[in-house]
């Protein structure tokens, strides 16, 4: 019990990787709300990995042109590279499937494999030391500074705003497009700033949590809270309460089984989103009329 | 005689790249009620779609204007039911505040005229007792009546139907044919409506839109069923 206590103190020394998974849970599912509306689910794999590409794209530039290993403002430098990539990849593949008439998957399995292999290519380049990067695509959750979590808190902060002010516009693209249309919405200007905002968090959530959690954050939360909740309002903020919920739980566990934090939380998402889904089913086998 | 609220002249009409009617030609008065008729994919929703502004013209001109003249001329577009997602949680109540979305500043609460409105859609439509029930767990008619107090609540100046009666039992398209009346005579809305339930759309409307060669045919009802 005391050593409970000890993780849940402010002055704990890994108190940022403990915030930091929480927050990350919270906002990650109020993204992931879109997604699942859009029918984004296989993005919700690919764009992680795309954006651990982006990371290592933006340290890889960083050694070529300045010939010297990141510094202190590798958090930055990581974030910028990983949002211009999530964000610039979103909007063209938007773009592609506004004009194209190929399989959408097939443009998503794409990027899938070629963010992957682009990202192993880069960090096997000479230039590139493997102390440092590693935590930093594996979501670097133990070493963040207070630094990088004021950047994180700040830039979480305004993608919650900016979700919460234009709730109904996002809501109204992602769910009922012509609906939209038809009351004079610009879909390009939702769908950037949606895209954007997808960008940033999972950018910032693979930096913080890497791509597997983002990925579990983004969407096992969203998929519970929508069995869950009675209306949909709901959903987003069971959601966000689920993700945090799931990011303590995983972290406790974690500490005391001296398990990796990441692959707990994912774990532990599975196992609620199995037990509320088998609580589901029961719940509307028991409500079926018998049928003589 | 007013403006028309709609013109079209020499419009092609379809998805990007896929012209799916061409050199279209027609107006549509504030008031009046028209059936869109012709044989499965000839272009009905398309057609639709562009009369409600969701689709672009590909080619000509369209213009859109108010009954008085202005041009922000609002459409009230009822979708065949299954365009939205079954999968998410949203209530009757939830489903028609979506059509005051148009109304309100993404900083402003929904007012108290809107929430009047609402009111009124779902008494139109008698779904007053259904605004907590789940969207995807209510029958054809009533999901139906759902979008349609939707529509209604955007405050619209014409009400575009896809299909409203597809899939429903006979009693459930009385029901719907009954409402639609009710809701023309107290309203006085235009009504833009494509079914395949010739005989029923047409006890509604006044004149046809007849799809025919790839392109439409305006005709009154009295001419439609003489020679249609």
């Amino acid at each position: 019990m005391e050593e409970l206590f000890t993780i849940l103190h402010p002055s704990y020394v890994l108190r940022n990787a403990l915030y930091g998974g929480i927050v990350t849970g919270m906002v990650l599912p109020l993204i992931g709300v879109f997604m699942y509306c859009r029918r984004m689910v296989f993005l919700g794999v690919t764009l992680p990995q795309l954006s651990t590409g982006g990371i290592a794209a933006a340290v890889f530039w960083h050694l070529t042109t300045h010939q010297q290993q990141p510094n202190h403002s590798d958090f930055l430098l990581a974030l910028l590279g990983s949002t211009i990539v999530t964000t610039g990849t979103l909007l063209l593949l938007a773009a592609l499937e506004r004009r194209g008439h190929e399989m959408v998957e097939s443009r998503i399995g794409t990027v899938y494999v070629f963010a992957g292999a682009a990202t192993i290519l880069l960090l096997a380049s000479e230039r590139v030391p493997e102390v440092g990067i590693v935590t930093l695509l594996r979501g670097q959750i133990i070493a963040i500074s207070d630094m990088d979590m004021a950047i994180l808190l700040i830039a979480y902060t305004g993608i919650v705003l900016l979700i919460a002010l234009f709730r109904r516009e996002l809501l109204l693209v992602s769910v009922d497009r012509d609906l939209a249309l038809s009351l004079g919405k610009k879909l390009w200007v939702w769908d950037i700033l949606l895209y954007g905002l997808v960008g940033l968090a999972i950018s910032l959530g693979v930096l913080m949590v890497g791509p597997l959690l983002t990925f579990a954050f983004l969407l096992l939360p969203t998929m519970m809270a929508m069995q869950l909740a009675k209306r949909f309002y709901l959903v987003p903020l069971l959601g966000g309460m689920l993700g945090a919920g799931i990011a303590l739980i995983g972290f406790i566990v974690s500490f005391f089984m001296d398990w990796p934090t990441g692959a707990t939380d994912s774990l532990l998402a599975c196992i609620f989103l199995g037990v509320i889904t088998l609580g589901h089913w029961l719940r509307r086998l028991v409500s079926r009329p018998i049928s003589r | 005689m007013p403006p028309p609220l709609i013109s079209l002249n020499n419009v092609t009409i379809g998805y990007p790249g896929v012209p799916i009617l061409e050199k279209v030609s027609l107006e549509i008065f504030s008031g009046d009620s028209y059936a869109v008729l012709g044989p499965n994919g000839s272009g009905k929703t398309a057609l639709l779609k562009t009369l409600a502004g969701i689709l672009s013209p590909i080619d000509g001109r369209l213009h859109r204007q108010t009954s008085e003249g202005n041009h922000t001329l609002r459409v009230g577009y009822v979708p065949q039911r299954a365009s939205l997602n079954g999968l998410l949680p949203l209530t009757v109540g939830e489903v028609i505040r979506m059509g005051t979305y148009g109304n309100v500043k993404p900083w402003q609460r929904v007012g108290k005229e809107d929430q009047e409105r609402i009111e009124w859609a779902k008494q139109e439509v008698e779904i007053e007792d259904l605004e907590q029930n789940r969207f995807s767990e209510l029958s054809g008619g009533q999901q139906q009546r759902t979008l349609i107090a939707r529509a209604l609540a955007s405050a619209p100046a014409m009400l575009v139907l896809d299909e409203p009666l597809a899939s429903l039992d006979k009693k459930t398209v009385q029901t719907m044919l009954r409402l639609l009346i009710k809701l023309k005579s107290d309203t006085g809305i235009t009504l833009l409506w494509a079914d395949h339930l010739i005989p029923e759309i047409l006890q509604v409307v006044q004149d046809v839109l007849e799809i025919e060669d790839r392109t439409v045919l305006t005709q009154s009802v009295e001419h439609y069923v003489r020679h249609g």
